[in-house]
């Protein structure tokens, strides 16, 4: 199969070496994802890897991972033969299958987020429309070997360190965000698998990580961790009075009294119908709607 | 088949206007509706596709049976600014109540559909598959002068079609030359110019309202452009998108029929130049809109925030007293700025212009909104200092 691995960091390095030993590897350079680099190029490609793993500041969040990604699938649908397209995320573990591809940032706290969903988003409907296979991996905190310093983990965990050994409050991105710890080479095996056809579609594995036992049940986030470092270093928790905090007399009175009707916070996307009745003045002239099925996409 | 139909109801003159052209749609037809949806600020009554208008031949169409999608794709920004998807779009084009109204509609943002290769000549664009699994493609266009393509109609709105990428491609690589090979690979079964009122002057964004009063339809784009260009008082052949059309269809450029004479106005045809404010010129040449949107930081930058007077004088001496010319996109190179007065080129494009004539020049493709501000005020600061060519000296 004739495989492109789209993604500058670590994973999507060991993923083209993985990848190269039984597929045939299309190479485009170093391999950003950017809005105008791809077309006749991609000729004869099946599977696309996106891999959006890369932190980066905003615009070019929005320009090389959204616009990038959007350019991408478009010239593989143009020029390609797809057959399956794989994108690997790691931030959006517990939420939804994304519908909107238009996020509000607000929705999700941060540019990283937003995009990611955007861009899962944006994949989910374009193989939708072409009824072919997709895989999205939320794959979690890649870690790669410990020897291998300087990746984006690293540094990120490095910042957790300093931190909770000085005692400072931490300030990053997604802290609450709770996410599996992955070695980079499980995780690439897993989606070699899938790209090989050893691994069916809904088939999940369980990839070990972190001290590679049971590593999937060690969903941290980098709060916790920060908290539990500074623990070991005899320093108090960040969040340690909001978690004994107490909600006061008043609240738990009225707590006991009153069931709380708060609505369950729903993602806006999920609020908005996604279909809503015409007026009846409308259905009088033109009649119900339709529905159309088209089982060949579902 | 050219129809001109005198308008005095978006629906009457439609109702009027598409009953001549489209006697026979049969029910069930699967139409595309492709509108003029342009504006990144609240549009000008002549910039946008008016809803009132996409009103009324939605239900032109649904009282007949067809299955109508309308879609768009997103317009250029910076990349670091709000970006304008669909959602955004219908959202200003004052569209987003259709879509409680007409839920047999489907509304279809562009960058989301797969792709497919349209090959014109030499010349390969992407354009969405979905246009292929219709029966009639309906291109809604608006009457405009333009200053880039001295006007926007019919050819000129298909551009609307393109993913982000493809845009700025067409603007990177040739706009005329590439909106003619366009026009050739995507040809619509109808093409509609509302034409109630036209854009003069410095169109297709920032021109003037003028009346027309007439709706004008034909399902030949390129005898539509051209009578349509004859209607603004200009001559199509000197516009040079639809004299390569023109070639490339192997046809001549129609002439305006006598009986349409009477409904000729004469446009005001748009300028090489802008102003942002009174003495700043910019020179958009044919740059995409993340040039344009950017450029407008050296405005914003002196309305919001001048950190420091010295900043503020200089901006203030730039635009308010000695002239400031701001160059996108590509230039003649034997024309060059006016002598004596400030001024730099933004964006790829412009780099062989500023080369040439020794301006400075911020670089990038596209360019970034919160990047050009602080380069802006650093070279105007520079200039004044003595450290830079303050631009064009005559020679």
């Amino acid at each position: 199969m004739k495989v492109l691995v789209a993604g500058e960091g670590g994973l999507a390095a060991r993923l083209r070496v993985r990848v190269a030993a039984s597929h045939e590897l299309l190479q485009l350079g170093t391999e950003p994802i950017r809005p105008d680099a791809y077309g006749a190029e991609l000729a004869g490609l099946e599977a696309l890897v996106l891999v959006l793993d890369q932190a980066a500041p905003e615009p070019e969040l929005l320009e090389r991972d959204l616009k990038g990604s959007q350019a991408l699938l478009h010239a593989f649908t143009a020029w390609g033969d797809p057959r399956l397209v794989l994108v690997v995320t790691s931030a959006l573990l517990a939420d939804p299958e994304p519908v909107e591809p238009d996020v509000p940032m607000s929705r999700y706290g941060s540019a990283w987020l937003a995009t990611r969903a955007a861009v899962e988003a944006r994949c989910l409907h374009l193989v939708r429309r072409l009824a072919l296979e997709t895989v999205v991996v939320r794959v979690g905190h890649v870690y790669g070997d410990p020897d291998v310093r300087g990746g984006g983990l690293e540094t990120v965990l490095e910042q957790v360190r300093t931190s909770a050994a000085s005692g400072e409050e931490l300030a990053l991105p997604g802290l609450g965000i709770g996410l599996p710890f992955v070695a980079a080479e499980p995780a690439v095996e897993a989606i070699a698998a899938r790209l090989d056809g050893t691994l069916i579609p809904g088939e999940q594995v369980l990839v070990e990580g972190f001290s590679r036992v049971d590593a999937v049940s060690a969903v941290w986030t980098l709060a916790e961790l920060h908290d539990a470092l500074a623990g070991l270093a005899g320093r108090p928790a960040r969040r340690k009075e909001l978690a004994t905090r107490d909600p006061g007399l008043t609240s738990r009175l009225i707590g006991s009294l009153v069931p709380s009707k708060a609505p369950e916070p729903v993602p806006d996307y999920r609020r908005r119908a996604p279909m809503r009745l015409a007026p009846r003045a409308w259905r009088k002239a033109h009649g119900e709607r339709r529905l159309e099925v088209d089982a060949g996409t579902i | 088949m050219l129809i001109l139909e005198p308008f005095d109801t978006p629906q009457g003159t439609l109702e009027r206007l598409l009953g001549r052209l489209l006697p026979d749609l049969a029910p069930g037809s699967r139409v595309f509706v492709k509108p003029n949806w342009c504006a990144r600020t609240p549009p000008k009554p002549s910039e946008n596709t008016t809803p009132e208008f996409l009103d009324g031949l939605l239900g032109w169409l649904l009282a007949r049976g067809a299955e109508v999608t309308v879609g768009h794709a997103s317009l250029l920004t910076p990349p670091d600014h709000p970006y304008m998807g669909f959602a955004n779009l219908i959202r200003m084009a004052r569209t987003d109540d259709l879509l409680e109204r007409y839920p047999h509609v489907r509304f279809v943002d562009l960058e989301l559909e797969p792709m497919e290769v349209r090959r014109s000549g030499e010349v390969a664009l992407l354009l969405p598959r979905i246009l292929r699994d219709q029966d009639l493609v309906i291109n809604c266009a608006r009457l405009k002068t333009h200053m880039m393509t001295q006007v926007s109609i019919g050819v000129k709105n298909l551009m609307g079609l393109l993913p982000d990428n493809e845009k700025l491609r067409l603007h990177r690589d040739g706009l005329e030359e590439l909106i003619a090979h366009l026009g050739n690979a995507c040809w619509p079964d109808l093409t509609i110019v509302e034409a109630d009122l036209g854009m003069e002057g410095e169109g297709s964004h920032h021109g003037d309202d003028i009346a027309c009063g007439y709706y004008l339809g034909g399902d030949d784009m390129l005898e539509v452009d051209a009578v349509s260009t004859r209607l603004m008082g200009m001559d199509p052949e000197v516009v040079v998108h639809l004299r390569r059309l023109a070639e490339l269809k192997g046809e001549t450029l129609a002439e305006l029929p006598a009986e349409l004479v009477t409904w000729r106005r004469s446009f005001r045809p748009p300028a090489a130049y802008l102003y942002y404010s009174r003495r700043t010129r910019v020179w958009p040449g044919d740059s995409c809109s993340t040039c344009h949107v950017a450029a407008k930081t050296v405005v914003a930058h002196v309305k919001e925030n001048p950190h420091k007077l010295g900043d503020l004088v200089a901006l203030a001496n730039m635009m308010y007293l000695k002239g400031f010319n701001l160059y996108l996109g590509h230039h003649t190179e034997s024309e060059p700025p006016p002598e004596g007065e400030l001024a730099i080129a933004i964006g790829d494009c412009a780099r062989s212009y500023a080369e040439t004539h020794d301006l400075p020049f911020i670089e990038g493709c596209p360019v970034r909104y919160h990047g050009i501000r602080p380069a802006l005020v650093e070279l105007v600061r520079r200039m004044h200092k003595g450290d830079v060519a303050q631009g064009h000296e005559p020679r």
